[in-house]
């Protein structure tokens, strides 16, 4: 067996793979003379599969941890198709459930006002446009954690974390929301995250 | 063999702390597998001693993951380390190398300081490391951090041109069970096995053992070296005593009997035999992250006649630390370090009794975020060294002139780093190191030194990092400058201007460099893995020795370090396949060697041609679980004379390993 240092691994689809190519000599050397010039490339506004992926890691480091199965809603703002469409696009990124630790992390999308007090999920993704007074109070008063592809809306406290893997992973907790939620994570990797 | 009194007192104050901090304990420590899954690169400390990602350290650093060992085809660590830019390994013998960071390299290399999980492992008696003793097979592990310039300001002595700290998987979350049997040319067998066991998902042990036979390369009628054998056995363990708690302890022993250089450059015939024991505590607090280390290593060195020699070496540790996030932009390290090293030999030997060091340290490293692509990171560290001696002395020198004898030493390290964009990364780094002399070079009774002073390191370097998305690759640039002030001499010393003994180890001037690296490293979708590199680094010494011949010293830094590195490599994975070489190319330079190994010694000296050496290995994996591999070093070429030592020969491996 090798090594399996990782407690946290998708038991379903995992993030779309990269189309295989070859490079040629020359136009590597093009794209390299272009990448040396040009600036980083757009990322997608909100949570990617790969962001996703992420996310399923970062339970791992949750203070309390999650421990048994759990289900994750993926809120959106009921009445907005691109938001609903987004949320569902992120639940489908979960596929059959993320492996945290034992336990199997299921997503599904649910209209911000049907959240309710947050009882029967374990976290909310807010998706587009559904950060905000609504999603917070839910995980103020459940204690559950909100993550978010949109880094303003966590920088305004609108939700605690904001998720980025495009190029570089970039975590990023809002301290407030965090402490409103009585989140708490490894103090290791409060080391690695931009905090304010 | 020297005990410390202050030892038992301090490893309970130390216990205590921690143990009554770690009440109010959560989630968990550092875990090196969960960190870089989250944040897909590899993840380090030896920067500054907080988990940072790789590609925001304020240094100059290099990893190299267990897949890239495994690739490398290596059966040892010089050999693996050998394809980073701006390392120079120089081997003497089979069992015999010196691994150099930026130039400097020389004989029992003191200056490179080597860590197992942040653990000393080279020998005080010489400051060095004989790298076959190291208790720890290549398969158990994850990586090795390769940190260039100084960082004593967070591990203290010799990490002056700086620092490799190889990380073992974690026996409490990483499962590793391993076997492996080598053969090949220079009779080689060689054979290795780790298994890892874990209770309750809160307890873990990892056991490996291994060990190697072979003949010693070619060597001259007029030498009879042993062939080199070296055998080691090691246990680490781990268990979460409460959420965020964790307890460990280990041990390990190796034996090994090589050819390898002494100070004076010699080759000696060595029986080593060493041991450590160590125990750890972490705990993670709403205090911060708390670090408790103690361990104990010691090395027996016999070297049969005519240089005959049998000497015993000790070294105590106790480390303490707290980690800990202030606010959101400001995280701070504290620490305490005690140790105590010293060397003992009989009465007859050559130090005559016992010399020995007590060391207290206290340390600070303060990192400050001051914007998301902005951080500045200060660390400074203070050493109060005191020196002690028993037995005799012929060097002119009382043993209360020893007993009198202490010095405070500081060191900093200071970096900025700048994301320019999210691609383009920017560091500005300034640092002090520091080389404390070897106990060899204090006690040796006819010319140790007790008024020696440690070499200082300045560094002042400009590093650029570029991700290159169409290539899937990085381009790292150094630009850096060093000094070296209060260079520690040779046994073969100068005229002592007190006129003691006639000649000492002395402290012989200065010396700079400049230097320049240019690496990039990359992959395609389609598994196939490139890099290539260029070093410059240019020496020049102020040394107060008078350039003689036949030379009078082996220090020549100038002429001893090799100009010009080039480093290339390309592999490819296809199904079943792994396909992997890579080659170096390093300009020529000036070693020394000793034509006996009894002083006087005349030197001889030796220049090391320019020379390319190219390595291959083609894996085939059987099974999920059984992997034949074919393995060549220094297949372009089957003798090169890489050092003053030994010519380096060709070596062809056949390796068949099962993991589990």
């Amino acid at each position: 067996m090798r090594p399996c240092p990782s407690s946290t691994r998708p038991v379903a689809r995992g993030p779309a793979s990269s189309p295989r190519t070859r490079i040629p000599p020359v136009a590597a050397a093009g794209a390299l003379a272009l990448a040396l010039l040009s600036p980083s490339s757009a990322r997608a506004a909100t949570l990617s599969p790969k962001d996703v992926q992420v996310l399923g890691k970062v339970f791992a480091f949750l203070d309390p941890a999650v421990a048994t199965d759990g289900l994750i809603a993926v809120a959106y703002v009921g009445g907005d198709e691109a938001s609903r469409a987004d949320a569902e696009a992120i639940a489908g990124y979960f596929g059959d459930g993320l492996r945290v630790g034992g336990a199997t992390l299921r997503a599904k999308p649910v209209d911000v006002a049907s959240l309710g007090d947050g009882s029967g999920f374990v976290a909310i993704v807010a998706a587009k446009g559904a950060s905000g007074k609504a999603v917070m109070a839910v995980a103020t008063s459940h204690k559950i954690l909100c993550a978010s592809g949109e880094l303003d809306q966590v920088e305004a406290a609108r939700c605690i974390m904001a998720i980025r893997s495009d190029p570089k992973v970039e975590i990023s907790v809002n301290r407030g929301a965090a402490s409103a939620a009585d989140i708490g994570f490894a103090a290791a990797f409060r080391m690695m995250i931009r905090e304010f | 063999m020297t005990r410390s009194p202050r030892l038992r007192t301090s490893l309970l104050a130390g216990a205590s702390i921690v143990v009554l901090s770690a009440v109010a304990a959560r989630a968990q420590s550092v875990d090196y597998g969960a960190l870089e899954q989250v944040f897909g690169e590899p993840v380090t400390t030896s920067a500054t001693g907080s988990p940072q990602k790789v590609s925001e350290a304020p240094v100059t650093m290099e990893i190299i993951t267990q897949d890239d060992i495994r690739r490398s085809g290596a059966d040892n660590i010089p050999d693996v380390l050998q394809f980073v830019l701006g390392i120079d390994v120089r081997r003497s013998a089979f069992g015999s190398a010196d691994v150099g960071i930026r130039g400097y390299n020389q004989n029992t290399n003191p200056r490179v300081l080597v860590l197992v999980d942040g653990r000393q492992i080279y020998a005080d008696e010489y400051n060095a490391v004989v790298w076959p003793t190291i208790p720890v097979e290549l398969s158990e592990i994850r990586q090795i951090e390769v940190v260039k310039g100084p960082n004593s300001a967070l591990f203290g002595f010799n990490a002056a041109s700086g620092v490799i700290n190889i990380i073992t998987y974690d026996p409490l979350t990483d499962s590793v069970n391993r076997l492996s049997a080598q053969t090949g040319t220079q009779n080689l067998a060689e054979g290795s096995a780790v298994t890892t066991v874990h209770a309750y998902d809160s307890a873990g042990l990892r056991v490996s053992a291994g060990g190697f036979l072979a003949h010693e390369f070619d060597h001259p009628a007029t030498e009879s070296p042993p062939n080199p054998e070296s055998g080691q056995v090691s246990a680490d363990g781990k268990v979460r005593v409460a959420p965020g708690v964790e307890f460990g302890l280990s041990a390990s022993k190796a034996d090994s009997q090589i050819f390898n250089e002494v100070p004076t450059s010699a080759l000696t015939d060595q029986s080593l035999r060493t041991n450590s024991v160590g125990a750890r505590l972490s705990a993670d607090t709403r205090y911060g992250l708390l670090n408790l280390d103690v361990y104990r290593n010691e090395l027996d060195l016999t070297v049969p006649p005519p240089a005959a020699a049998e000497t015993a070496s000790y070294l105590y540790v106790v480390q303490a630390n707290d980690l800990v996030k202030l606010s959101a932009d400001q995280t701070v390290r504290v620490g305490f370090e005690y140790r105590n090293a010293s060397l003992d030999t009989p009465t007859s030997g050559y130090i005559g009794g016992t010399v020995g060091y007590n060391v207290i340290a206290g340390s600070l490293m303060w990192n400050w975020a001051i914007s998301p692509s902005l951080s500045l990171t200060n660390a400074i560290r203070l050493d109060d060294v005191s020196l002690y001696k028993t037995g005799i002395q012929f060097n002119g020198f009382t043993l209360a002139d020893y007993d009198n004898r202490s010095y405070l030493a500081e060191s900093f390290n200071s970096g900025l780093v700048y994301k320019l964009t999210d691609i383009d990364t920017l560091r500005l780094i300034a640092s002090r190191g520091l080389q404390t002399p070897s106990l060899f070079y204090l006690g040796f009774v006819y010319n140790g030194n007790p008024d020696l002073n440690p070499t200082i390191v300045g560094n002042y370097e400009l590093g650029y990092d570029r991700e290159i998305a169409a290539l899937l690759s990085t381009i790292r640039m150094s630009l850096f400058y060093q000094t070296e002030d209060d260079v520690i001499g040779s046994l073969y010393g100068e005229p002592d201007p007190m006129v003691r003994s006639g000649f000492l180890v002395n402290n012989i001037g200065s010396s700079h460099e400049v230097g320049i690296e240019i690496g990039i490293k990359g992959h395609s979708p389609s598994g196939f893995r490139w890099d290539a590199g260029y070093a410059f680094t240019s020496v020049t010494d102020n040394l107060t020795l008078a350039p003689t011949q036949p030379p009078t010293s082996n220090i020549d830094f100038q002429h001893g370090t090799p100009e010009h590195m080039l480093k290339f490599g390309g592999g490819y994975s296809v199904g079943k396949w792994e396909f992997d070489a890579a080659g170096r190319w390093q300009s020529s330079w000036v070693d020394y060697r000793a034509q006996s190994d009894i002083l006087p010694l005349p030197l001889a000296l030796v220049r090391v041609p320019d020379y390319v050496s190219l390595n291959a290995r083609v894996g085939y994996k059987v099974t999920e679980q059984l992997t034949f591999s074919v393995s060549a070093a220094q297949f372009n070429q089957s003798s090169l004379v890489t050092s003053a030592g030994l010519p380096t020969e060709r070596r062809v491996m056949v390796k068949i390993s099962e993991q589990f």
